[in-house]
């Protein structure tokens, strides 16, 4: 064996590795029914976790969806309503008075009281 | 990028070209990720904890990922899971005042730069590694870093880059590790001491 970690292993020390290794997965068979039960509810748990998720996201798109059908309809009618205000809007604001013409107006009135004046 | 790693346990793997689905991988996969989480905790019930969160991981966050980075994410993922469980472990001995080892591991130990004294016969080494309870004793007794670097190597047989990506550390780390591994290895199963035998690292159980 080798005192660099970063220099290749040695055929032998690849030999103990493989038989580690070896021993290790023999050991998997060891592993009692209960535990191995266990394991594979646990992979259940795991497995249906993602089928929960999915199933709630159908249910939102569905509940998205016709939120959507019944909400768009809705829009549309107000937005069909919500433009004579603005007809009204412009009307209101052709009527509006003009402070600089109610000056000049006034201005003219005097000019013409003193020419009668006059 | 993750590497892609060809499953190991080619016997019970899917055939070529066939898509593998996350229970037939998870399957593949469950008995020894519960027997690395097992030499960590050496409590069955922790154990089973540890895969279970690391398969809800995997399913809820790396289904749509290519199948071939699902080992490394799996095994990533499941080495992070002992992490977390050895860090808390070690909370609660330093919080009740009871001697915690630190298992860093980058720490430069002379002795494992000294070259075995000990000549054993290869023969032996060997007929003492199939024996499956004494191997099991031995990488039990190894710091956490040394038993994940040497269990993905040589037994998940990932490369020292994938290694790197699964422990999250560099090369570097990974070569020292597994380095220090097969020294532990060799001086464990080279001592017939029957105290040395069953807590040849020295780690607190």
């Amino acid at each position: 064996m080798t005192n660099d970690p970063h220099q290749p292993t040695s055929e032998r020390d690849e030999q103990l590795s493989r038989q580690v290794a070896d021993s290790l997965e023999r050991s998997l068979d060891d592993l009692d029914e209960h535990t191995l039960a266990q394991l594979a509810r646990a992979r259940r748990t795991a497995i249906n976790h993602r089928s929960y998720k999915r199933e709630w996201m159908g249910g939102l798109a569905v509940a998205a969806s016709v939120a959507a059908l019944v909400v768009v309809p809705m829009v549309g009618q107000f937005d069909q309503t919500s433009h004579q205000p603005d007809d009204l809007d412009l009307n209101m604001s052709y009527l509006q008075e003009d402070p600089q013409m109610l000056l000049d107006m006034e201005m003219l009135l005097a000019i013409g009281e003193s020419d009668i004046e006059s | 990028m993750l590497a892609r790693i060809t499953p190991i346990n080619a016997a019970t793997a899917e055939p070529e070209g066939q898509p593998q689905t996350m229970d037939g991988f998870l399957a593949q996969v469950e008995r020894r990720a519960y027997r690395t989480a097992l030499m960590t905790t050496r409590r069955a019930a922790d154990a089973l904890d540890i895969v279970q969160d690391a398969m809800l991981q995997l399913v809820q966050y790396y289904r749509t990922r290519p199948q071939e980075e699902w080992p490394l994410l799996f095994q990533r993922i499941l080495n992070n899971r002992l992490m977390d469980w050895h860090r808390q472990q070690t909370r609660q001995r330093k919080w009740f005042w009871q001697s915690a080892r630190a298992d860093d591991d980058e720490s430069d130990d002379p002795v494992l730069a000294v070259a075995d004294e000990k000549e054993i016969n290869p023969a032996d080494l060997l007929a003492r590694a199939r024996d499956v309870e004494r191997v099991i004793q031995v990488l039990e007794a190894l710091p956490l870093r040394q038993r994940q670097a040497f269990t993905l190597r040589a037994w998940e047989g990932f490369d020292v880059a994938a290694t790197a990506q699964a422990m999250e550390c560099s090369e570097g780390s990974v070569k020292t590790h597994y380095f220090r591994a097969l020294h532990s290895l060799r001086t464990a199963l080279s001592d017939d001491e029957p105290s040395q035998r069953n807590n040849p690292g020295g780690e607190n159980p």
